[in-house]
């Protein structure tokens, strides 16, 4: 019965199961803006993005044999991405990598005014407090805080329960907060409400 | 810091074309992305999965130009049939004519059941970039039961300008001898029925007719029988078929037994039954709670949900635009199959397809609500009764 309400979705694999290039380039395009935007407000920088994207695709791709449209493709799809990004976050902890400044980005967008230059000093600082945490307390509290993904969603991706869940968004807020206790440019942008420039 | 205080406050930062660009040409053909500003963490696994890479092309330059014999052929044929099978490992063609008493042939991992009076050939031509199976049936009617390709060769079922390309996995084809329509009917799995340059999903429980061009719930005999979803034809290359809904609605075909739902009152205690309100928005009328609606659709999540499900009811019960709602229902279940408003959603496309009572869209509405809802509520009791229907 599920089958039915994904149909779309099991042509398009069958496609793809098919060799047919014109149905992975399809799936590509319809599914790169999400899996772009879960990695990027996880991660919050576009640093390492093309290989982490690659590698999601190239894994969805590897094992899409096993896709068995229980969910739809793109919450499958979502779970890879939840999957890398953990795996991403858990070497650059290891590595010691703290906060990742994306040279590109702020390149992108020097031309703004004060505001503009405040709201990416706030976002900057955020993902610095999330630095010190532990990749699935970060992963857990991007999906739901940033991504606004609800807690069900959040302890199905990353394959925890929703109590566990729930304990690790209450942590990261924790940190988050003592953060902007210590650093008023933090607290300013998280009581100010203002989003950095484009649409979310 | 509230909860949901940061929702929406971290901006993407686009990948420009470029980027795009290089990472679907790596994705797609499976090799790394070939470019300098892209940083290498693992240069040695790159060189390994290019060694690999090579070796698999190898591989399969070497299995297209082999030469593809025909699957293992196990015919037996009831009374008159005639079958010619080719020896293991050649090239030829099988030949399958069915006398009175029908035929069955092994074709592989394909079961082929032809009745009486059918005549078909079984080849191995090229079928994009690999040798696939070709049934063609000349008359007759033939019920397959196909394992699901994947990465099977492809099978093809040939009749006149009709091609049933097979997903899997059990389905029949009818080519009358007096030239009337060639029908497909599905029974489990899926195949994409494609005729000239219109095709068509067809999925378990869905029948297809040439006459018609359209995919129709299949014709069942039995009054318990649960028919799933009907999905609909689609043309102008566009693959793929959609759950029921708007812009899908069924079509009965010419003849086609598909009974009226047994109403009396019943059309009149479903609308009885309350709507579930949705998301409370501060405007002035109900044009301008949709546009703000509308807005809050782009975001992810409950507030996404709760808006798309707000503009299905505002669309169905303010002003009338039925088929707007079931649009805006379709997405909802489509984006949010777990969502919080999936049942009343598909409460809303029950109550709006059941307008008109014969209407096999009713019914499938039916279904799918079942399918969410809590047995024993009024909802599902009402619904259970439209599933009910004569044969």
């Amino acid at each position: 019965m599920a089958v039915a309400l994904y149909l779309d979705d099991v042509v398009l694999v069958d496609r793809c199961l098919s060799g047919e290039a014109a149905a992975t380039r399809e799936l590509f395009r319809a599914h790169r803006a999400r899996v772009h935007g879960c990695l990027y407000r996880v991660l919050g920088t576009n640093t390492d993005m093309d290989d982490l994207m690659q590698e999601a695709f190239l894994q969805v791709f590897q094992s899409l044999r096993r896709w068995r449209a229980e969910a739809s493709l793109a919450t499958w799809i979502d779970r890879i991405t939840v999957r890398v990004a953990y795996r991403h976050l858990g070497q650059r902890k290891r590595r010691g990598v703290t906060v990742e400044f994306d040279i590109e980005q702020a390149r992108a967008t020097t031309a703004t005014g004060p505001a503009q230059q405040h709201a990416r000093d706030g976002v900057r600082r955020l993902y610095a407090a999330l630095d010190t945490l532990s990749p699935a307390a970060r992963l857990a509290f991007t999906l739901h805080e940033l991504e606004g993904r609800p807690m069900v969603e959040v302890a199905d991706l990353t394959g925890t329960s929703v109590t566990a869940t729930k304990v690790r968004v209450w942590r990261a807020r924790r940190a988050v907060e003592q953060a902007a206790a210590a650093d008023p440019i933090l607290a300013g942008w998280i009581a100010s409400g203002d989003a950095m420039g484009g649409a979310a | 810091m509230t909860p949901g205080q940061l929702r929406g406050r971290v901006p993407l930062e686009p990948l420009d074309d470029e980027r795009l660009t290089r990472l679907e040409r790596a994705v797609v053909s499976g090799a790394p992305v070939p470019s300098a500003p892209i940083r290498r963490r693992h240069p040695g696994a790159w060189w390994l999965a290019g060694a690999a890479l090579t070796a698999s092309a190898l591989a399969a330059i070497w299995l297209v130009r082999r030469p593809a014999p025909m699957p293992h052929v196990v015919a037996t044929g009831g009374g008159s049939a005639l079958v010619l099978a080719p020896a293991p490992g050649s090239d030829e063609p099988v030949v399958v004519v069915a006398g009175a008493g029908g035929a069955h042939v092994d074709l592989g991992d394909a079961r082929i059941d032809a009745a009486a009076q059918t005549s078909l050939t079984a080849t191995r031509p090229a079928i994009g970039s690999d040798r696939g199976v070709l049934v063609e049936l000349a008359v007759g009617s033939v019920e397959f039961d196909v394992d699901k390709r994947g990465t099977r060769p492809p099978l093809i079922v040939r009749a006149g300008d009709v091609d049933v390309v097979v997903v899997g996995t059990h389905f029949t084809v009818r080519r009358p001898a007096d030239g009337g329509p060639i029908e497909v009917d599905v029974r489990e799995g899926l195949v994409r029925v494609v005729r000239g340059a219109v095709s068509a999903a067809v999925g378990a429980g869905q029948a297809w007719s040439s006459s018609t061009g359209e995919v129709v719930a299949m014709v069942v005999a039995s009054r318990d029988s649960v028919v799933p979803p009907v999905a609909t034809a689609d043309a102008g290359g566009k693959r793929g078929a959609r759950a029921s809904g708007s812009g899908a609605r069924p079509v009965t075909p010419p003849g086609a037994v598909v009974a009226a739902v047994e109403t009396g009152d019943l059309g009149a205690a479903i609308r009885r039954q309350p709507v579930a309100r949705g998301i409370d928005v501060d405007a002035a009328g109900p044009n301008a709670a949709l546009a703000t609606l509308r807005q809050r659709v782009g975001a992810h999540g409950e507030a996404a949900a709760a808006a798309l499900y707000g503009m299905a009811r505002l669309q169905a019960l303010s002003l009338g635009k039925t088929d707007d709602a079931l649009r805006s229902i379709d997405a909802y279940v489509r984006r949010f199959p777990r969502g919080a408003e999936i049942e009343d959603a598909l409460w809303l496309r029950l109550r709006i397809e059941c307008r008109t009572q014969t209407s096999e869209a009713c019914r499938v509405a039916a279904h799918s609500y079942l399918r969410a809802a809590p047995s024993g509520s009024a909802k599902a009791e009402l619904a259970t009764r439209v599933t009910r229907r004569g044969p």
